[in-house]
């Protein structure tokens, strides 16, 4: 019985080390593979420095807050439909009156074509699990990509999405395709 | 006449006590009762948390409980150790010790090859490295992932928005924490320090105003917070997800972080943009596989797969080789094997999944193999020639 | 053996006690056997179908012989009805009272009924519920728990059955179901499938049925607007004029075409499961339903109009004839259709082995040789009482002779079954059922040949009778296609035939070596070996090389299946609860025998052990595919309780064991 009794007192022992803090060092690295050149939808981006990245999801590939108290949302989107029926899509969301062409709006080049910029401002309709919200302000663009469109949309109280209007912009126009995972062609 | 006392040395002594068959008959009812209680224990475990509690080479003592974590045994000593103890009282009993003669050979040559492939398997559990390597047909990759361990890894964009080195805090310190647990990490190559909380080995994150009932008990950032989900007992399934507090002075970024999130977070400190996730521990190759073509093919009206194939260039420093990999018959080059372990074709987009492994003693078993079949069958049949003859030459004796 | 009064006082005044020990052992090892295999069993019910008509055997030779495709590869219309009578009925035959006699009905002419008489199949008792209460509980009256119910009896129910199914299915995408409602969801599910069978000659059979006024006048030929394959031949016109119509008619179809066109609708759907046997038209390997190549046309993804319509005239051609099943006009027409489905299908390169499927299904190889194990067995059962000398010879001859006529149809039956399949005769769990008991009973066999001794041979036979019937209660309760190809990883005829044959040689020593202590405790329980000591040497010597044997297999076995397995998942070992237990027979093996080798393990010893071996091989062989983890998952199983009943029998085998073991060793003080 003795030696039954030894080897649980033991395991026991053993079992019981734990601590509920520690501190530890880290300075290993790895190397760097095509893991770190993948981005989604294959576009890399180029955040101003006052953008935060927070966690995407399959409708926002790409997710950030930015302006004073992360009120202002900007993300990325792959999605169907054409342009213009995205573009009047948002600005149905302020209670404006649908474009009839993409005359409408400002041509700007995103990712080596035309992207349509969208802006509208005013009280924004309830949507998606949203309330509605007054005085809010909306800056996108919306560009064609084969069947599907890509856009990037940016929200937020009005006055803090107008601040950040040259920041999209540069961001928006710095954009660019990056495929270094596909197979060259020969 | 009674025997004179053999009067043995301390070391003789321990010898004949480390080849004696008692040992080896406790080793392999410990071994039993360890494969038995780690098989039993998969159903509610799943097979690598009790591979972990088993079977690893860390694992000194082993308590089998039961699925409401009732201890039903008495604790075990660890299998590694007792295949250890085992390996020594084979070599130092099933060769040394052992009566060498013609009768005996073939057993001597069966316990050489059993005790390699023993240390085959030892150098495996110690050396041997193995991840998933997703690639879609037309693209390339030149890293594998680990099924089922998670590193968070924090890393400074350069002025050009690239990722730099990223600084790797292991699995191995992250997987022993229980979700009241504290990690502090000092990050010498970082001006800032983390705090590691909150971590579950099995979560899913969810947007807070989706699920505002659950979020009230749970710190929600940035709109989204993580929850614990059932564990499954298929370890790939399951996904950490845990809080990071970064701090510099008076800066301080509340992070969170989820191995369902491919993509980094990303904060700013001194003017430097820096970027953490938490994803599947990454293993560098030391090539590229383009994945040209890959052909999946099921039972016609059934989704049993009947052939799996890739045909892939394997690109090192420059050097392009052209291989087939087909399903049972992997790629071996350089000291790297490529399986086809998976292959689907979503959205019509065929993709493979190869399980990559750097094993030193990968073929070791086979040869060991080999040789202890011919071993063993000669030391059968030869057991079994003698009893025919002797019982032949009985039943002869009786008739005359 | 010894005669009682050869034996010392003690143990002769013992020998009451033994022999009631003995008996009351078996009694309750052979119940709990009885119980576990009896309790599945629902006994056979005889329905009464008043005007029932045979198939002739003419029409069930040519059916047999129809190509189907299934489970991934091409077989017999007679294999096809098999598997799917097992899977809703769980026996191959039901017994019909028709017209004051009782009658078989088997698979095919079950399945025929099914496609060309649904209104007699609708009343055959083929759906097996070993929990009734799944209906009882929705309102229908069933007298006992275990049944068979025919569709027309839980017609009443039948509403309210697949509605419940359809919500439970929804539910368990978001928990785990009770077992009753899986009981639910599965037999629902069985309905489902037997309804596609039954209605995927609706429009053969009883065509549009549109009233004579509704037919548009001055048409030449107005029967041939009852034919469903005559609406497809001009649906392009058909959809057209109904696309006018509705345009004349304020965007609405007139009542009369919405009519026809539902019945097209109707036909459509119904013919969208079922019966794989119409090859594609096309390149394409899946075989598919008339209804989803109908579909395909329909949708323009398919141009092979002028073959989908023929197909269709045939069958309407076929299956108003099959209500005379005897008429030379139906056997001609479906003998045509059956040559040209097998033409198309041989020139696909495929059905070759049809024709030697059929006589392997036949020729019932492994009844005969059950048949013939249990004759050997109860010879030898005759031979004990028999005493040694000429009687005593014969009777061993005929045992003999009766146990190789056993083995040969064992034997035969697996090659036939290899050679069916096209790979090594262990591909699945059903396979290594009759090749372990092919093995094990070799084995004896061989060993009776050296030693002579009559008890291997009565083992052997005992052996095969068991393992046959457990094949039976296997393949009738998996009610699974085993000859169904294998997965990729599994597709290796090298592995299958080194790896896979190995470990099952293993299980078959380990399995002898268990049954042939038992034989040994009970005897010596019994006391009717005591006084012979060179027996009860000659008992264990064969227990202990059998083990020796078991070791090697199982070893060899095992290493060998990690090769396999790090050629196939890039690691020798992983701990998986298949490779685990057949790693617990090597060391349990390796106990024995280093065990005995230190000094510590004898006669009773070694015996212990081996019947404990039967637990480990019984753990190994189906328990662990009940684990359902691991890579091995090709194999995992459900329900098995069995297993726990054979647990139960060796422990009391034990328990026959330490009471002989104990009443030697007073004998012995004494």
């Amino acid at each position: 019985m003795r030696i039954p009794a030894l080897l649980t007192l033991v395991a026991a022992l053993f079992t019981s080390c734990h601590e509920s803090e520690r501190s530890i060092s880290v300075s290993e690295t790895r190397e760097l593979t095509l893991f770190d050149q993948k981005y989604p939808g294959n576009i890399k981006d180029y955040p101003p420095l006052t953008w935060r990245r927070i966690h995407g999801t399959e409708m926002r590939i790409v997710n950030y807050l930015a302006g004073p108290e992360d009120s202002v949302e900007i993300f990325m989107g792959i999605s169907q439909g054409g342009v213009l029926p995205n573009s009047n899509r948002w600005l149905g969301q302020f209670g404006k009156d649908p474009a009839a062409d993409l005359t409408a709006f400002t041509e700007i080049q995103v990712l080596g074509r035309e992207a349509y910029l969208v802006e509208a401002s005013g009280d924004l309709a309830a949507g998606m699990g949203n309330p509605a919200k007054p005085d809010q302000g909306l800056i996108g663009f919306v560009r064609k990509s084969g069947e599907d469109v890509i856009t990037l949309k940016m929200t937020g109280p009005a006055a803090d999405v107008a601040a950040q209007k040259e920041a999209f912009l540069a961001y928006a126009t710095s954009l660019e395709f990056v495929d270094l995972h596909i197979i060259p062609a020969p | 006449m009674s025997q004179p006392k053999i009067e043995r040395s301390l070391g003789q002594k321990v010898f004949r006590v480390l080849s004696g068959f008692e040992i080896a008959v406790v080793c392999f009812i410990l071994l039993f009762l360890l494969t038995f209680f780690g098989t039993w224990e998969q159903q509610y475990l799943g097979l690598y948390q009790a591979i972990d509690k088993y079977f690893d080479i860390d694992s000194l003592f082993v308590v089998p409980r039961n699925e409401h974590d009732k201890i039903i045994f008495l604790p075990l000593p660890g299998t590694y150790w007792v295949i250890v103890v085992l390996s020594i009282n084979m070599f130092c009993g099933g060769i040394v010790r052992m009566r060498k003669g013609w009768r005996t050979a073939a057993v001597l040559v069966s316990h050489f090859a059993i005790l390699f492939m023993l240390v085959a398997g030892a150098v495996s559990s110690i050396a041997k490295k193995e991840g998933l390597m997703m690639v879609y047909q037309g693209e390339k990759s030149d890293y594998a992932q680990s099924y089922h361990s998670s590193d968070i890894e924090v890393f400074a964009y350069d002025e050009k928005g690239d990722r730099t080195a990223p600084t790797v805090i292991s699995s191995g310190e992250l997987e022993p924490l229980r979700n009241e647990d504290t990690l502090h990490v000092d990050l010498p190559e970082f001006p800032f320090e983390l705090e590691v909380t909150g971590y579950l080995g099995a979560s899913s994150m969810a947007l807070a105003k989706n699920d505002p009932e659950r979020a009230k008990n749970h710190k929600v950032i940035d709109g989204y917070f993580i929850h614990e989900v059932e564990r499954s007992t298929t370890q790939e399934e399951n996904m950490p997800g845990c809080y990071v507090t970064v701090s510099k002075g008076d800066e301080v970024y509340e992070l969170m972080l989820s191995n369902l999130n491919p993509q980094p977070i990303s904060f700013v400190i001194d003017g430097t943009r820096y970027g953490m996730l938490l994803t599947r521990k990454l293993w560098p190759m030391p090539f590229e596989v383009e994945l040209n073509k890959t052909v999946g093919d099921y039972y016609p009206g059934t989704r049993k797969a009947r052939w799996f194939q890739s045909d892939v260039t394997k690109v090192t420093d420059g050097n392009r080789e052209d291989y087939e990999i087909i399903m049972n018959h992997p790629m071996r080059h350089g000291g790297f094997t490529l399986y086809q372990a998976r292959w689907d074709k979503p959205q019509g987009r065929p993709f493979s999944g190869f399980a990559i492994v750097r094993n030193p003693s990968d073929r070791w078993p086979e040869w060991a193999f080999y040789i202890s079949t011919a071993a063993l069958f000669t030391h059968f049949l030869t057991m079994l020639s003698l009893y025919i003859m002797r019982s032949t030459r009985k039943s002869s004796k009786a008739v005359s | 053996m010894t005669p009682p009064s050869a034996l010392p006082n003690l143990a002769q005044k013992n020998l009451a006690l033994r022999w009631g020990l003995v008996i009351f052992f078996l009694i309750l090892e052979f119940a709990l056997i009885g119980y576990a295999i009896n309790g599945s069993r629902i006994p056979p019910t005889v329905k009464k179908v008043p005007a029932y008509e045979p198939w002739p055997e003419s029409v069930l030779e040519v059916a047999s012989q129809i190509p189907v495709q299934s489970g991934g590869r091409v077989k017999p219309l007679s294999t096809f009805a098999r598997f799917e009578l097992l899977q809703l009925h769980g026996s191959l035959k039901m017994k019909v009272e028709t017209r004051g006699k009782t009658m078989k009905v088997g698979a095919t002419e079950w399945l025929l009924d099914c496609l060309f008489r649904p209104e007699i199949a609708n009343q055959l008792p083929v759906f097996r519920l070993d929990n009734s209460e799944i209906v009882t509980n929705l309102g229908l009256k069933v007298d006992k728990l275990r049944t068979r119910l025919s569709f027309e009896d839980i017609f009443p129910i039948y509403d309210k059955l697949m509605q419940r199914g359809q919500e439970l299915t929804r539910e368990s995408e978001n928990r785990e179901l009770e077992m009753k409602e899986k009981q639910l969801t599965e037999f629902a599910q069985q309905i489902l499938s037997y309804q596609a069978l039954t209605s995927a000659l609706d429009f053969a059979r009883n065509g549009m049925q549109i009233p004579t006024e509704q037919l548009p006048p001055a048409v030449e030929n107005p029967e041939s607007l009852q034919k469903f394959s005559h609406w497809m031949a001009i649906l392009p016109e058909v959809s057209e004029a109904i696309r006018s119509a509705a345009d004349a008619n304020n965007g609405e179809i007139p009542e009369a075409m919405r009519s026809t066109l539902g019945t097209i609708e109707e036909f459509i759907t119904k013919t969208r499961f079922g019966l794989n046997w119409i090859p594609p038209y096309d390149e394409s390997e899946e075989w598919r339903p008339l209804g989803r190549t109908l579909t395909d046309l329909i949708e323009g993804k398919s141009a092979q109009w002028e073959p989908a319509i023929a197909d269709l005239q045939t069958l309407e051609e076929l299956a108003p004839l099959a209500q005379q099943p005897d008429s030379k006009a139906f056997l001609d027409v479906l003998t045509a259709w059956q040559e040209d489905l097998t033409q198309r299908s041989a020139d696909r390169g495929l059905g070759k082995k049809i024709p030697t499927e059929i006589t392997y299904y036949k020729r019932s190889y492994f009844k005969y040789a059950l048949a013939f194990f249990i004759l050997s067995f109860v010879i030898c059962a005759v031979g004990w009482l028999v005493a040694q000398g000429k009687l005593g010879t014969w009777v061993q001859r005929f045992a003999g002779i009766t146990f190789l006529i056993a083995v040969g149809f064992l034997v035969w039956g697996i090659v036939h079954r290899s050679l069916v399949t096209g790979r090594p005769p262990v591909g699945n769990l059903y396979d290594t059922i009759p090749f372990i008991t092919a093995g094990a009973v070799i084995l004896l066999g061989l060993g009776e040949l050296i030693t002579r001794r009559r008890l291997l041979l009565s083992l052997a036979s005992f052996f095969g009778m068991v393992g046959l019937f457990l094949a039976f209660r296997f393949e009738y309760g998996d009610a699974k296609d085993h000859m169904d190809p294998l997965v990729a990883v599994l597709n290796s005829n090298y592995w299958l035939s080194t790896h896979v044959v190995a470990v099952t040689l293993g299980y078959s020593g380990g399995l002898v070596a268990c049954f042939l202590s038992q034989v040994y405790v009970h005897l010596r329980l019994a006391g009717v070996i005591e006084g012979n000591k060179s027996f009860q040497r000659f008992v264990t010597r064969a227990a202990y090389g059998i083990v020796g044997f078991t070791l090697v297999f199982s070893l060899v076995g095992t290493v060998y299946g990690g090769i396999w397995a790090n050629d196939s998942w890039g690691r020798f070992w992983g701990w998986d609860p298949k490779e685990n237990g057949a790693l617990l027979i090597v060391l349990w093996a390796l106990l024995i025998l280093h065990a005995r080798l230190g000094g510590w393990l004898r006669d009773w010893g070694i015996h212990f052990c081996c019947i404990f071996m039967g637990m480990v091989v019984a753990f190994s062989w189906w328990h662990v595919n009940m684990l359902e983890v691991g890579l091995h998952s090709y194999g995992f199983i459900s329900g098995g309780e069995v297993i726990w009943f054979f647990y139960g029998a060796e422990v009391l085998s034990l328990g026959v064991g330490l009471a002989a073991y104990l009443l030697h060793r007073s004998e012995k003080k004494g």
